[in-house]
Formats: structure tokens, sequence, C-alpha cells
């Protein structure tokens, strides 16, 4: 049986023999060569290259935001010291004379190590003037900097190690023991311990910028042997004694030891502040002056520059990926051989969180340099970092700060006059609203206002507002967080005329120079009802005033309600809302910098289709259909490039948009500039020409720019009311806040002789008449074109032209 | 004469301590049985401990093969071998009897020893803590690890408990062979030393399967014992826990682990495939191995060095050294006709294949990571000293065969039925045991 029982062990040794050869032989035969790919990936080191983020510019090149400073050269305290310098030279004179060391006498081994450190400090010494080289900085500003750290870390340390004794000497003495002055020593030693500022790397440059920064780290790979021929060759050796340990003598040392460059930058926005001096003898006579107005213009074009936040989310990790599956090119560029991101994010990285800033993140970012060192040979290899590339936007910074001033209250045309026979607002009233500048050529957009905005350092009281409960009302009333130009949806108006006659004209349902009869309303028997501008207030019809039946191009510049109220008709609801799709509503531009108004035809309540009488109030732009600044100018500079519809851009990327054709005839495109020149220039019929102040002075021209063809309409667009609960409890005590008619006016204009060149919009909300309120803004931005060298000037001359002054913040 | 007889005197002295014979009449070289299947175990010893010098050097020493100093580790590592080679002579030629007369005072001082290690207020300049557990005392120039001698004195206890009597073939017989592990398995969990604790318990077993025991009573303990063990699952300290968390974690192909609590099993299992079938040559092997960072990878992950080293191939040579060390021992005891020389032989040779499946296993990862050294091959003075003497005693088992009258051991006829059963038929090993009394 004992034999059985061995034979029994035996077997089950057996069974646990093969079972490990079998995982044995699966390890080692089938999975081999993943296992040898793994382990040789061991057998090199990457480490990653800090970069910089892209900057954001203006069309002109102008930097509205950038990474700065960018790098910072830091070191490890115990060089600043000389304490590396000092223990580095000890072991290196150990080290050369290994062999010999503990026979050489006590004074040549101290004589070696006062050298061998000399030879350190020396080495540190020359660092510090390669670091200024490099960084193209002076000598003694890396030496104050030093001086700096060393002295704060000091200060540091004496106070913590003060309050440190103290404390152990009260533990000491609530022993009861008496303190003696042996204990005490051990005290202090015990509290002088070294800080954790003693011991970690310090900037002692900062804000190199990225080119610079790439040659400090690849002079921070370089190393030399300190103690190397040139050295035996001046000296003989330490203390005249030649070394005997050969392998000390090749010891290298690196050029900058116990450095690092380190990402270290800032956004900074050098244009974000700027002062612009307003001509104000061209305004309105009411508010002319001989002498000019300054204003500071806070954050401009920061809405749509946007803002970065330190941080990672996981939701950036996720967008990240996403976007390099989606494009090629950035994928080519960012992944590593091995097939890892050099853009992935990492804790602490910063993130594009608002405006261009986070839409255009992914061309934003950086890419990371990597540096791959074979741990056999030394060798290293890798990619230098990129920096992220440059985003150029359509904006021009000069102009938009300009058209923020023309646009702010304090200049005086966005307040309320005795002339702009507003209703619902007294006079003095601070008016908001939005502006938009676009290139006719290209659809680029170069001014985009919205008034009033968030202060992006918090600051309310620039506007004014002291109190929180200011703030909240104010926020409440105005929206400052919109960006009115492209998210708020307004009522077009009769500015939208011109729209409804070239969809008519396109969809054979009016035939150019035909006449339709001006009567004061457009139902017989209802004079209560779609009535005449002109027949409201003045009790007479188009035909009375012009002694004819008005034409289209009549029209356009009396703005003759019955007119489009008949375009409406014939168009029905389903042509006239396909007009404004056509010219853009209910297409969201997609800049990305944050919430947009598409537009929109049709009541909220999807379920009401729209009737003819709908498509009737539309067809002078009242009614279900609300569209934004931005549209406004879009569909009017359509018109203006003869009928071809192009998404406006923010961000010049050398693609040109998309365009559509619109189909419209030259004869409809020219009648229409024809009677939109009319409404600005007609002193005896146009609508947008002159304002009578009822100062008894002669009527007042609203545009004044020589040398510039003005092409433009009115509006005077019903607004819903905005209804607030003044003490917040409830909505049954709501009251009305504002009312009354946004003000409306789009031009197009150009140079004498030329065709336009740029769209124009403004509305100014519940500032009643078009042409008495955004009229003379309009006349002002169309000045700041001429300022800054857009209309009447060379487009080389535009920068030097600018009269803008970079304030420091 | 008197000088003469004195010599006399300490030649029959000698004789007799050699073999066993307290009467010294039989010579020495009657006695002693030199063609033995022990030699294969000497042979396999041999072998692994050579390879162990290799493979301790390769896992030590970046610098390329040529130069001729072996890394210290090494140097010392053969040292060892050759302390390990003497005392195993040392141990054979004295009859394994007198081993077994000393295994109660050995076990007890080992227990001794064991205890003194728990004692915290034994200084740290003796007993200093290595990686957490209190196993190693340092006295002179060689630490010493108790456990590791209380292994063959637990096997010689044993082996002396065991051998005239048939009480464990009940249930209630295996308390006591039950209560003789319990001792030092809990003193050495208590250091916390799991891996070589867990050890007792197969050596234990294997045997009371040589001496017999029933399989039933045995396979009964191994099912309450499986029951039982998820009890036992809080009691375990945290880094033993993690160790099974992370097998666990890796039986279900999960690698996040990688950098942290599987660390070492995955490097390991890495090393060990990126081997493949014939290994790497030399220098390519030492980079592999030194920038992978293999943790005690002259110690208890030294199987990974040599497939690394060796491949396959070279994990099959060690698999079969040790089968082959195993094959000795076995035969040994088939060949002994007496008890005491049968359990030591059984008892010895379980503890040296568990402790080498032990180790394989948790370097392929199919066991967690336990603290153990792989028998002959693992760098360390106490494990190769007490492999050696393991290997010393079964060569004496081997060279001292019992002189007849033969007294039957362990022969029961039937395996596991019921009854006590008689002493009966013996189908021994080349007919040299067929013997029927009764």
């Amino acid at each position: 049986m004992f034999h059985r029982r061995l034979v029994l062990l035996g077997g089950l040794g057996l069974c646990a023999f093969s079972l490990l050869g079998a995982q044995l032989a699966n390890l080692t035969l089938l999975g081999h060569d993943e296992a040898l790919a793994e382990a040789e990936v061991r057998l090199t080191r990457t480490s990653w290259l800090p970069t910089a983020r892209g900057s954001i510019l203006d069309r002109t090149g102008r930097v509205l935001a950038e990474d700065r400073p960018g790098y910072e050269f830091r070191v490890e305290y115990r060089v600043l010291t000389g304490e590396w310098a000092q223990r580095e030279g000890e072991r290196a004179a150990r080290r050369l004379h290994a062999g010999s060391w503990g026979d050489l006498p006590e004074a040549t081994r101290e004589a070696m190590v006062a050298q061998a450190v000399r030879r350190f400090d020396a080495h540190v010494n020359a660092m510090w003037d390669r670091v200024a080289a490099t960084a193209g900085v002076e000598r003694a500003e890396i030496e104050a900097n030093i001086a700096d750290v060393v002295e704060r870390v000091e200060r540091m340390h004496r106070r913590v190690s003060d309050r440190q004794f103290e404390k152990l000497v009260r533990e000491q003495r609530a022993t009861g023991a008496l303190l003696s002055s042996e204990e005490a020593q051990r005290l202090r030693a015990l509290a002088d311990r070294p800080i954790a500022e003693q011991r970690r790397r310090h900037a002692v440059l900062s804000g190199i910028d990225a080119p610079r920064a790439f040659e400090l780290i690849r002079l921070g790979e370089r190393s030399l042997p300190l103690f190397g021929p040139q050295f035996i060759a001046s000296s003989g050796g330490l203390a005249g004694i030649p070394a005997d340990n050969p392998a000390a003598l090749e010891r290298r040392t690196p050029l900058l030891p116990e450095s690092e460059v380190a990402a270290s930058a800032e956004r900074v926005h050098p244009f974000q502040s700027l002062e612009v001096t307003l001509d104000r003898s061209t305004f309105p006579r009411p508010i002319a002056r001989e002498t000019p107005i300054t204003l500071t213009i806070d954050d401009v074009a920061m809405s749509i520059v946007g803002a970065v936040r330190e941080g990672v989310q996981a939701e950036d990790t996720q967008a990240r990926r996403e976007l390099l599956e989606a494009r090629g090119d950035l994928r080519t560029r960012a992944l590593t051989p091995r097939g890892t991101d050099r853009g992935r994010y990492r804790p602490g990285d910063r993130v594009g969180r608002t405006g261009i800033e986070g839409a255009m993140e992914g061309d934003l970012r950086g890419m990371r340099g990597t540096r791959t060192v074979d741990l056999r040979t030394g060798e290293r290899t890798g990619l230098d970092p990129s920096p992220g590339r440059d985003v150029r936007l359509t904006i021009d910074a000069a102009l938009q700060a300009r058209v923020r001033a023309i646009m702010d209250p304090a200049a005086g045309l966005t307040t309320v006059h005795d002339w702009h026979d507003n209703e619902t607002l007294a006079t003095g009233t601070h008016l908001y609203g939005a502006a938009v500048v676009l290139d006719v050529q290209t659809s680029e957009i170069l001014a985009m206002v919205s008034t009033p905005t968030v202060p992006s350092d918090g600051d309310w009281s620039r506007l004014g507002l002291v109190t929180g409960e200011q703030v909240d009302l104010f926020t409440r009333l105005f929206n400052p967080q919109i960006n009115r130009a492209v998210g708020k949806p307004y009522p077009p108006g009769s500015i939208a005329k011109a729209m409804v006659l070239a969809g008519a004209t396109e969809r054979g349902l009016y035939t150019p120079g035909e006449r339709i009869p001006a009567t004061g309303h457009l139902l017989p028997d209802r004079p209560d009802l779609y009535r005449s501008w002109i027949y409201k207030m003045y009790g007479i019809t188009h035909a009375d005033q012009l002694g004819r039946d008005p034409d289209g191009v009549d029209a356009m510049m009396v703005s003759a309600n019955v007119f489009f109220y008949t375009l409406g008709r014939r168009l029905g609801p389903e042509g006239i809302e396909s007009v404004y799709r056509e010219f853009g509503v209910g297409e969201a531009p997609g800049l990305g910098i944050g919430p947009e108004w598409p537009g929109r035809v049709g009541t909220i309540d999807t379920q009401q289709t729209l009737g003819s009488h709908d498509a009737i109030l539309m067809g002078i732009g009242q009614g279900p259909v609300t569209w934004t600044p931005l549209h406004a100018a879009n569909a009017y500079a359509s018109i203006a490039r003869g009928g071809v519809f192009m998404p406006p851009t923010l961000v010049r990327t050398g693609r040109a948009p998309e365009a559509r054709e619109l189909a419209l005839g030259s004869r409809t495109v020219e009648d229409l500039l024809e009677g939109l020149r009319l409404a600005v220039t007609d002193n005896n019929y146009g609508t947008g020409v002159s304002i009578d102040f009822e100062d008894g002075g002669p009527r007042g021209e609203i545009f004044n720019v020589p040398g510039v063809v003005v092409y433009g309409k009115t509006g005077t667009a019903t607004a819903p009311s905005v209804l607030i609960d003044p003490d917040g409890d409830g909505p049954a005590e709501r009251v009305t806040a504002l009312s009354g008619d946004h003000s409306w006016f789009v031009v197009l204009a150009g140079d004498e002789g030329g065709a336009p060149r740029y769209a124009v919009a403004v509305v100014v909300d519940y500032a009643g008449s078009g042409g008495r309120v955004s009229g003379p803004v309009c006349n002002q931005i169309l000045h700041a074109l001429v300022h800054e060298g857009y209309l009447r000037g060379e487009p080389g001359d535009r920068i030097e032209r600018g009269e803008l002054t970079e304030r420091q913040p | 004469m008197t000088l003469l007889d004195r010599d006399a005197g300490l030649v029959q002295a000698a004789a007799a301590l050699v073999s066993g014979s307290e009467s010294g009449k039989t010579p020495v070289s009657a006695s002693l049985a030199p063609i033995n299947a022990a030699w294969l175990c000497v042979v396999a010893s041999l072998g692994l401990a050579l390879l162990g010098v290799h493979a301790i050097d390769v896992a030590q020493q970046l610098e390329p093969a040529g130069r001729a100093d072996l890394a210290s580790e090494a140097a010392r590592q053969l040292v060892f071998v050759i302390i390990g080679l003497i005392a195993a002579v040392l141990v054979a030629l004295p009859h394994y009897k007198i081993a077994g007369y000393l295994a109660w005072p050995a076990l007890v001082g080992c227990i001794g020893l064991l205890v003194f290690l728990l004692v915290p207020a034994v200084p740290t300049s003796i007993v200093a803590p290595r990686n957490g557990a209190r196993a190693w005392s340092d006295v002179g120039p060689i630490d010493f690890q108790p456990s590791e001698v209380t292994k063959i004195a637990f096997v010689l206890v044993v082996a002396m408990y065991l051998r005239f009597r048939r009480k464990h073939r009940t249930l209630r017989g295996l308390v006591v062979p039950g209560l003789i592990a319990a001792v030092p398995v809990g003193l050495i969990t208590l250091q916390p030393d799991l891996g070589t604790s867990s050890l007792f318990v197969p050596a234990l077993f294997a045997m009371l399967i040589a001496a017999g025991a029933k399989l039933r009573h045995l396979g009964l303990i191994v099912l309450c014992a499986a029951l039982a063990a998820p009890a036992a699952y809080p009691l375990l300290k945290d880094h033993q826990k993690e160790r099974l968390v992370a097998m666990v974690l890796q039986f279900q192909g999960d690698t996040s682990t990688a950098g942290d609590i599987n660390y070492q099993s995955l490097t390991a299992q890495r090393l060990i495939g990126a081997g493949g079938a014939g290994g790497h040559e030399d220098a390519t092997a030492r980079t592999l191995i030194h920038y992978n960072r293999l943790p005690e990878r002259h110690n208890d992950m030294v199987f990974a060095v040599i497939v690394n080293r060796f491949g396959f191939v070279g994990g099959l040579v060690v698999l079969g050294l040790y089968g082959l060390w195993i094959a000795g021992a076995l035969l040994t005891a088939g060949a002994c006709r007496d008890p005491l020389g049968r359990i030591i032989a059984v008892g010895l040779c379980a503890f040296v294949f568990a402790q080498a499946v032990v180790n394989i296993g948790m370097n392929i990862g199919v066991l967690p990571i336990i603290g153990i050294t792989l028998p002959f091959v693992s760098y360390g003075g106490s494990s190769m000293v007490t492999s050696w003497l393991m290997t010393g005693l079964v060569m004496s088992v081997a060279l001292h065969p019992a002189r007849p009258p033969y007294r039957p051991s362990f022969e029961y006829d039937d395996d596991d039925r019921g009854g006590d059963g008689a002493y009966g038929k013996s189908a021994g090993f080349g007919g040299r045991a067929l013997t029927r009394v009764g």
C-alpha cells in the first residue's frame, strides 16, 4: 500500500507540473511577441516637453489673446545657495581619488575639496551666463531673481523654524523638565530641518518665449566633463595630484544642473482695454461738439475671444477624443509614432471654455514635444513641441472698439433725447442694442458689438451699478450675458421690406416697374387695419405724397406699407416664409461663440399654422418672424452681392464660405439698391435722410460721410414688452419695464463710384424711431470705417491710421 | 596499544554513528548502500544551484557577459552552495535515526527562535523586519531565517511520531499530527510569512498519505477547510487581501493594476513571455530584466529570470530538475523499508515540491505573490543550506538501508476501506520488499 500511495503522490506531482508547464508554454510560446514588445518598450523612457497655446489675432494681426509669459526656468534651491556645488565638489574630489583618498593628508584633502567646489561654483556661474544669453536677458536680472528667491525662502524657513522651536520648547516645558543649553541646542537643530521650499525648484526666470525656451531645453540636455582633459591640462589635477579614477574624470555634469524649463503661461489680452477718441462734430446737431470725446472701452471683443479655464474635466478628454476621430489633419500632427496624443489633456492644463477659445480649442491647443531616451545607449530621439495654431479672426479690434464707443451711452448717441420722440422712455435713459459690420465680398464680420456686456472682471460699478439688487435688476432687464448681435430674437420691421420685394420679384409675383395703388390701408373697408404709416400719422397716402402710385423703388424709398402688405398677401404664408428662409432666417450662423438665435418664421406654438393675416404682416417685417442684426446685415450683403447668400464668418480660415445663389435678376438688384439709395438720400421722400430736431433749426442730415455712397433702410419694429416682477414674489404683480419699438437701421456703404463694400446693421432696443436713433449710430459706424481705412482709403493704411493706444492693465 | 585501542574505539564509534547500529559490530562498508536513487537528488540539486548562480548574476548585473567577475550576490550564492554541499555531506553520513532522535529538541528550539522573532522587545539590530515580516535574525555574517530549519525539524518530528503508530488511520488520530503542524504554522503566519507557513500543510498531508491515513478523512478535512476559507478572509492582513484581489483581477484580464498591486506579477509574466521558446542572449536578457525593473528578481522571481534567459526550454529544464529531485526522493522512500526513513523522504520531497510549485506558480501568474523562495535557485543562505540539508537527509535515508528482519511499515491491505486492516502484502520496488507477515 505504501508504494501505491507513493505512486499517488508522484502522480499528483506530475499533474501539478503539467499544469505549470502548460501555463509556461502559454506565456512563452503563445504570448511571446506581445510580451517581448511590451518588455522592449521599457528599454526607453519618454518624457514630455511643454508647449504653448496658439494666439487669437484680429484680422490685421493684432493679438487679442496669447500665452505670455511662456516658460519658466526653474532651478533646485540647493544650486541657488551654493550647497549643491559644495556637496558635488566634495563628492568629486573623493571620487577622483577613490584609490588613495584615505591615505591623503587631511590638509591635501581639504585643498582638493576646495578646488573641486570652486570648479562647480564656476560651472554654476557659467550656467547663469548661458541662461542669460539664451533667454536674451541681462545676467543682473537673473541674479536679482535668485536673490529674491533665496531671501524669500530663508525668511520662510526662519519663520517655520522659530515656530517649530517654540513648540518643541513648550512641549519640553510641559514635561516639567528644565531646559539645559545642550537640550536647547538639540531642539534648535531639530527645528532647523529644511522646509519643502528648500527642496524644490524655483523659477529664476519667467516669461521666456517658446523659441528661447526650446533652446534652453536643448541646452539642458547637454553635459560636459568638469574634470576632463581641459581641466587636467590647466591645473594638473586637484591640488596638483593626478586623479587615480579614470571613470571619475569622464563623469559628465549637465550644462544646466538640477534645472528644468516649465510651462507657466498665462493668457493675456493686450487689446482688452482701449481708449477710443470720437470726433463729435459729425454727431446729430443737438449733441454735436467741437471737442472730441475719449472713452475707455473695456473687454473689447472679449465676448468673442472668450476665456480659458485651468483644470481638465472629463468631457474635455471626451471632446478631444472625438475631435481627433473627426479631423485627420489634426490626428496626423498630434499622434506620436507610438500612437499617443501629444495634445491630450493632463491635470492642470488650460482648456478653452467660451468664445473662440472654446470653439477653436482643437486648433489653439499646442502639442507637447517628446524626448525618448534609449536606456541602453543614452540616445535621445523625439519630437519638438509644436505650439498651437494661431486663430485669426475676421474682427478688426480697432473698429470693434470704435463701434463699442459709438454704442456707449456715454458718447451720447444711445441715450434718449427729446428729439427721439421716445414715447416710453424718459430723456437721458441709457439705450442698449447691437451692431454688426460685415464685409460684403467675403461675408466676414468686421465688428460685432452688443451692449451692455458682463464686465469680465466682475466690476459692475463701471455701469453705475453698486448694489447686488441693482445688478440683479439690470441683468433681468437687459440680459447682458446675451450677445444681441447673434443671440436675441428681434422682429425685423421695415428693414425686411427689401427682402420681401426681392422675394416677390424672384417668384414672379411682382414685375419690376409695376405700380401698386397706394391706399391708406390695405383693406378698403377696414381703415383701422393694415395701415400705411403715413396714413396713420398724417391721414394721407403715399400716392398723395408722391403724386403717383409707388413702384418697387418708390416703395423702398418711402417705406410704403400697403405696397408690402400687398406683396405679403401675394406671396402667401408659405411664400413669405420661403423668402425669409432664403435670406438666412432659421439658420444659426454657427460662429461657435455662444448661444445663437437661428431666426424663426412662425409662432412659438407649432400647432398654429400661418394664415394670410400673418403673411400680410410679415410683408412689412412684423408678425411671427424674428431674426438678429447679423441676419439683417447678411441679408443686405446678399443683395449687394447681386443675390448671393454666404454664411457669415468670424474666423479667417482661408476657405471660401459656401455660397448660395438667390436667382435675383439684375433689374431686381438695381431697383432694390436704387430704392435703398433714395431712402437715405432723397430729401423729399426718403425715410432715412434727415431728422427734425424740433429745435427750430433745419432738419439734420443723418448721413454726413463725404465720399461714401450709402444705401439704407430704417426700421421701427413693434417689440414685445419686457415685464418684470420687481419684488420677485410671483408673476401676479409683474409690471411693464420696457415697451415700445426697436429702432433698426441697415445700410450698405461703398466708396463713391464703387459698389457697396460693407453692410452695417444696427438695432437699439426700445429706442423708437429707426431713423432718429439707429441712423446716427449707423452714420458714426461709417465714419469709423473711414477712420480705420475701410472706406475711402487704401487697405494698407488701416493699422497706421488707427489712433489706438494700448492701455496697460 | 592503548592509542590503537583508542583509535579503534573512535573508528567504531564513527562506524556506529554512520550505521546507526549501537553495537558497532557491522562494518561501515557493509551497511552502506552507495548506489541508490538519492544521487538523482544530488544531481538535481547541483544543476539547480548552478543554474541559480548564473540567473542571479544575470539578474543583478547589467554589464554584458564576458566580465569575469560574478555579481556579488552570485558570488555569495556560490559560497552558499559550497556550504550547503558540506552541510549535506555532514547530514548524509550519520544515520538518519540520529537526526530523528534530535527532532523533538530541534523543533522545540526552532519554536523558541520563532517566538523570539515575534517578541517586539527584541532590538531591530537582531531582528530587522524585511518586507514587513519579522522572519530573519541577523546573527554573524549570515542572516538566519529560523522558519527554514523549522521545516526539517517538522518533517523529522512527524516522521518520528508516525513511524510506529496507526492511530492516524482514524479521524481522531489526525489531531496530534495536526497540532504538531499548527504550532510552527501559527508562529510563522504571525511573522507574517504566509508563504512559508502554507508549505507545512501539503507536507503534512503528503506524509499522512504515505503513512496510510485514510484518504476520505483527509478529503473531509480539505472540504471543511475549503468551506471555512471565506470566513478566514477578514483575518488576513491588508497586503494579503490585496494580493488575492490582484490575483482575481489578473484572472479577469484586468491589466489596470500593472502599475501597482499586480506590478510584480505582470512584470514577471512579461519577462517570461519575452523569453519565448529559446530565450535571449546573455546581454539582451540582462538588459530586458534590468530595465523592466522586476522586483525580487534575484530572489523570489528568479524563475522569471531563467525563463527570460533560456526561454521555454530553460523553464522545462528547471521543472525537469525538480522532477528528478522528487523522483529521487520518492524512489528512496520506496526503496526504504524503515518507516522513519520513508516518512522523512516523503516529507522532505513534499516540501521541495510544494515550494517549487508555489514559487513557479506565482512567477507564471497562476498563484498570488507570496514571499517564497525557489529551492536551490533563489538567492539566500538559509534557503540554500536548508535545501541542501534536505538533499543530505534523503541521501542519508538512501545510504542506510534497514537491515533484516524487516518490520513492515504502513502496509495496509486496503487503501481506504473501513476497518483497520492487517499488515499485508507489499509490492515493493525492485522486488525487495516482498515480505508477508501474518
